[in-house]
């Protein structure tokens, strides 16, 4: 048990060595590739999976972004679509005010005209019956000339004026 | 089967020549034997089937694994990250780690076999039946110490070639003794170097040779108490069997990971010195 033998030391040292060479060379360094090659496959994998996420991220907000910019659009165009009907809203009663206003403007003044031309029309009438009525009482031809002073006199004390308010 | 079966016979005649297919595997290399006897046999054994798991296990490798490659990569990464990782620099531990590694399964396996019995002489008399025997190439000293002595060559070559030959030596003595001392120092310390040596081969050698003793008393003393009559009474004796062996087992793995450990340290001790 305790005999000392050089020759199995001898052995012991070259079956070891051979051992130690051919599990280096075909055991642990082809599983240290294998090992490798996961770590660099895992690696490659998480690399790829975070740019696909910066990517993603990227895109959400290039949309939300674009979303807030339609957004903004959409708002923009309503808000100057108001303002534009605004404008012609006022734009249309003001046309109608004014044109209602020259309406009302023509009217009165047809009126007037109308009203100017019955007041001479009566003071004719009135005259002609002035002088005959004149004539019939005073049982004297009056000339022309002093009819029409007479009619004059009278009609200055008569308030036309109030005879055009009164047709208005 | 004889009843003048003696335990310590086993280690004796595991070192006699043995005959394989009529050949008398006998050699001499001038005064030195180099004889092929069971302790051979069981190294080239050893060596054998470390290779073959190993390689088996690793050509079968694949990116993504399976359960078993999976149980060996754990082990792998043990033996490269605690066993050799925690205890040395890491350049010298990416160069060491195959020698750890393959002294750590080498040794493990080694000792594993030695609990499995098997047919290497026939039974004398007894109709050419096999006699299964248990044996295990560790549990030789010359093989321990041959072992323990690469890792001694292994300490003293890496500390002299990462330290230089003399500031290796220098490393042996504490830069803040007193002059005095340092001598003292310094042989104190080339006696435990050479300790490490006595102490990591007998370690293991007496842990597997002192486990095979146990093993071997009980069945000697199984095939003393050669009477049916008492079969029953024998049950605690095969008990003991069985519970040894199981203790084994785990001597087997300790005794593996201290050799290969305490290989590791020794040789991360002597590349990054403390002083």
């Amino acid at each position: 048990m305790l005999t000392i033998q050089p020759g199995l030391m001898i052995y012991t040292l070259i079956t070891f060595g051979v051992l130690l060479y051919v599990l280096k060379r075909y055991a642990f360094g082809p599983l240290q590739k294998i090992i490798d090659e996961r770590r660099n496959a895992i690696e490659t994998s998480i690399k790829a999976a975070e740019e696909t996420r910066h990517e993603a991220d990227r895109l959400l907000s290039e949309y939300r972004q674009s979303i807030t910019d339609a957004k903004n659009e959409a708002e923009e165009i309503l808000d100057r679509a108001r303002k534009v009907g605004d404008d012609q809203k006022a734009e249309i009663v003001g046309e109608a005010k004014a044109h209602a206003h020259k309406e009302v403007e023509s009217a009165r003044e047809q009126i007037q005209r109308e009203t100017r031309k019955a007041v001479q029309e009566i003071k004719d009438q009135v005259a002609d019956l002035t002088i005959l009525a004149a004539g019939k009482v005073a049982g004297k031809v009056i000339t022309k000339e002093d009819h029409l002073r007479l009619v004059d006199e009278a009609m200055a004390e008569v308030d036309f004026d109030q005879l055009g308010a009164g047709g208005k | 089967m004889s009843a003048q079966l003696n335990p310590a016979d086993e280690f004796t005649d595991a070192l006699k020549p043995v005959d394989i297919g009529g050949h008398h595997l006998e050699f001499h290399l001038g005064p030195v034997d180099m004889s092929i006897n069971k302790v051979v046999l069981y190294l080239f054994i050893g060596a054998a089937l470390t290779a073959l798991i190993c390689i088996g296990i690793s050509k079968a490798a694949r990116v993504l694994p399976n359960r078993k490659q999976t149980a060996f990569e754990g082990l792998y990464e043990y033996v490269r990250d605690v066993l050799v990782g925690a205890v040395m620099p890491g350049g010298a531990a990416a160069a060491w780690f195959p020698y750890i590694a393959s002294l750590f399964l080498f040794i493990l396996i080694s000792n594993i076999i030695g609990l499995v019995p098997l047919p290497f002489n026939l039974a004398p008399g007894f109709h050419n039946i096999p006699e299964f025997k248990t044996y295990a190439a560790t549990a030789n000293i010359n093989v321990t110490i041959a072992l323990a002595g690469i890792t001694f060559v292994a300490t003293h070559a890496s500390g002299m070639r990462a330290n230089g030959i003399v500031g290796y030596f220098k490393g042996w003595m504490p830069s803040t003794a007193p002059p005095v001392l340092k001598q003292v120092l310094f042989f104190l310390h080339g006696i435990s170097e050479v300790f490490r040596l006595v102490s990591l081969s007998v370690r293991l050698f007496a842990n597997l040779a002192a486990g095979h003793l146990v093993l071997l008393v009980f069945y000697a003393m199984i095939l003393m108490i050669q009477s049916y009559a008492i079969a029953v009474l024998i049950l605690p004796l095969e008990a003991g069997v069985l519970m040894v062996s199981a203790f084994e087992i785990f001597v087997a793995l300790i005794q593996a990971y201290i050799f290969a450990i305490l290989s590791a340290v020794y040789i991360g001790g002597a590349i990054h010195q403390e002083h």
